[in-house]
């Protein structure tokens, strides 16, 4: 969302703001689903979440920093290109190799995973304050949710993005849990992590556009369900190639934006 | 008594002399100036406004009609690149007495591209955005001084906050001692709360024979003044309702949606 909100010209700092607070509304009757479901792991959650305090507030004030400096906007920018850059083209390459493949070789594909997880987990093992989390079924040292948590929450205040994308992930291949426990715990993390980088972007940088945020709530409630319809005529694959495009279009256009000559060789600097 | 009358008298003879002097009366008496509205109000519907600025002015003049605001230091970044690749915001400059904005309008062209060719004593040239241009100064004074004052006066136009339209204004001809003139400036919707002035001068040969100004208040209403108010006085407590409505609008399209699956 906010790549498309710097697009149509709001201010990058604004838009990540106001984005973390529609993100807090999108998130709630998610997390409360899924807190119904019993899918939220809330020791892993609670330990994510103390990092993702620790790296939104960390992240606010590198934005606070950079705003004075004149380049906060600088910075989200090239965060964007670089994560939309590697997230597109490994969206677009995985799903043109998986549209190659028959089920077989998808099947085969996705043998390797223990082996790498298996290499990872000696790795894993050595590190100290060892736990277990029983809803999700793993033994880990309570400090991979905290540095998670904390690279998490930088990104969302940098990024104005919940999380997800990278939190999803890392919670499946790096913690190993269970995929329905994953998204619950992700949810859980994404609004109190949300919840508080709009009160520190609020408080600190004044760059939280509320109507923004409800409007966009709004938009994309109601955008969702027509994506879903659409989502239904479609094959795995070809979303996955459709959003990836999406996803690198944006990248490129962001990228010419520092790359080109700017239209005028002014900017204003922060907090004016 | 006697003394009292003396100076009555001296009172009445002196202004009587003022009045026969040439050009004087111009500066006020002859130029009369309405303004509506008499105030911008940015409410949430406020997507820029449209003042009627109308009044007479002394038949032949040409009539110059300039919305203004108050001159402040501004601080921007010159962009450059860096890696030889990406371009950035680098040095900070201050551009010292610059008004946020300027809507200049006119009947005719003020400056014909240089300030030689318009002279530099000429009023008219005066009041126009090439003059403003030459007036800026920058800390610390920068070697491309007059490519930065350029870009500035661009960047100003791209946001629509300085404007030179030399059709702006229509005076009408109708031979008698006062002339009726009518400009609608168009006031942009990224106009900050604030005083501003509308400034209405008249011309002769390029040289103001008489102007006035009326002052006009922007201010913000309704809700974006909550907003605003919330937003820089109230941070914490504005951050903390945005977050409970942000819940409560989520928990809202819950229910008539279902369940949202999640963020991203």
């Amino acid at each position: 969302m906010t790549p498309l909100l710097i697009m149509i010209g709001i201010p990058p700092t604004v838009a990540a703001a106001s984005d973390s607070n529609q993100i807090v509304g999108a998130s709630t009757s998610g997390t409360i689903a899924h807190f119904r479901l019993g899918n939220v792991d809330f020791k892993m959650g609670i330990l994510l979440l103390i990092g993702g305090v620790i790296g939104g507030t960390v992240g606010v004030q590198i934005i606070k920093v950079l705003r004075q400096l004149g380049n906060a906007d600088f910075l989200i920018k090239i965060t964007y290109v670089l994560m939309l850059g590697f997230i597109g083209s490994y969206m677009l390459l995985e799903s043109l190799q998986s549209l190659k493949k028959s089920k077989k070789e998808i099947e085969v594909a996705e043998v390797p995973i223990p082996t790498k997880e298996s290499r990872y987990a000696q790795l894993v093992k050595k590190l100290p304050f060892q736990t277990d989390f029983t809803r999700s079924g793993v033994r880990l040292s309570i400090l991979m949710p905290l540095v998670l948590g904390v690279f998490v929450g930088i990104l969302a205040a940098i990024m104005g993005v919940g999380g997800g994308f990278i939190m999803v992930p890392v919670m499946v291949y790096l913690l190993r849990m269970p995929m329905h426990v994953v998204v619950g715990t992700s949810l859980f993390q994404i609004l109190f992590t949300c919840i508080d980088v709009t009160i520190m972007q609020a408080y600190t940088n004044h760059t939280v556009d509320f109507v923004l945020a409800l409007l966009l709530l709004l938009g994309s409630t109601v955008g969702a369900q027509f994506g879903a319809k659409i989502s239904k005529k479609l094959k795995g694959e070809q979303i996955k190639i459709f959003l990836a495009i999406l996803v690198l279009l944006v990248m490129v256009k962001m990228l010419l934006g520092l790359l080109l000559p700017p239209k005028v060789f002014l900017a204003y600097t922060g907090g004016h | 008594m006697r003394w009292k009358k003396v100076i009555i008298f001296n009172v009445i003879v002196t202004i009587s002399l003022l009045f026969l002097l040439p050009g004087f009366g111009n500066c006020t008496q002859k130029i009369q100036v309405k303004v509506e509205p008499a105030s911008l109000l940015l409410g949430t519907f406020y997507r820029g406004a449209d003042i009627k600025v109308m009044g007479s002015v002394p038949a032949g003049s040409d009539v110059v009609v300039r919305f203004m605001g108050i001159k402040k230091d501004l601080h921007l970044k010159k962009k450059g690149k860096v890696l030889g690749l990406l371009w950035m915001n680098l040095d900070t400059f201050v551009f010292k007495g610059i008004p946020n904005v300027c809507l200049i309008y006119s009947n005719k062209q003020l400056a014909s591209g240089s300030r030689e060719a318009s002279g530099s004593s000429n009023d008219a040239w005066r009041l126009s955005l090439e003059a403003l241009e030459s007036q800026i100064d920058i800390e610390p004074e920068p070697k491309d001084k007059t490519f930065l004052v350029k870009e500035l006066v661009k960047m100003k136009k791209l946001e629509g906050l300085y404007v030179e339209n030399s059709e702006g204004v229509k005076v009408t001809q109708k031979g008698g001692d006062i002339e009726p003139f009518e400009a609608h400036v168009k006031v942009p919707s990224s106009l900050t709360p604030g005083n501003y002035a509308v400034e209405v001068y008249a011309l002769a040969d390029g040289n103001i024979t008489g102007s006035k100004v009326i002052p006009i208040e922007a201010k913000l209403v309704g809700l974006p003044a909550f907003l605003y108010k919330m937003a820089f006085k109230h941070a914490l407590l504005y951050g903390v309702l945005a977050t409970i409505v942000a819940i409560l609008g989520g928990l809202l399209m819950g229910l008539i949606f279902g369940a949202g699956k999640g963020a991203h």
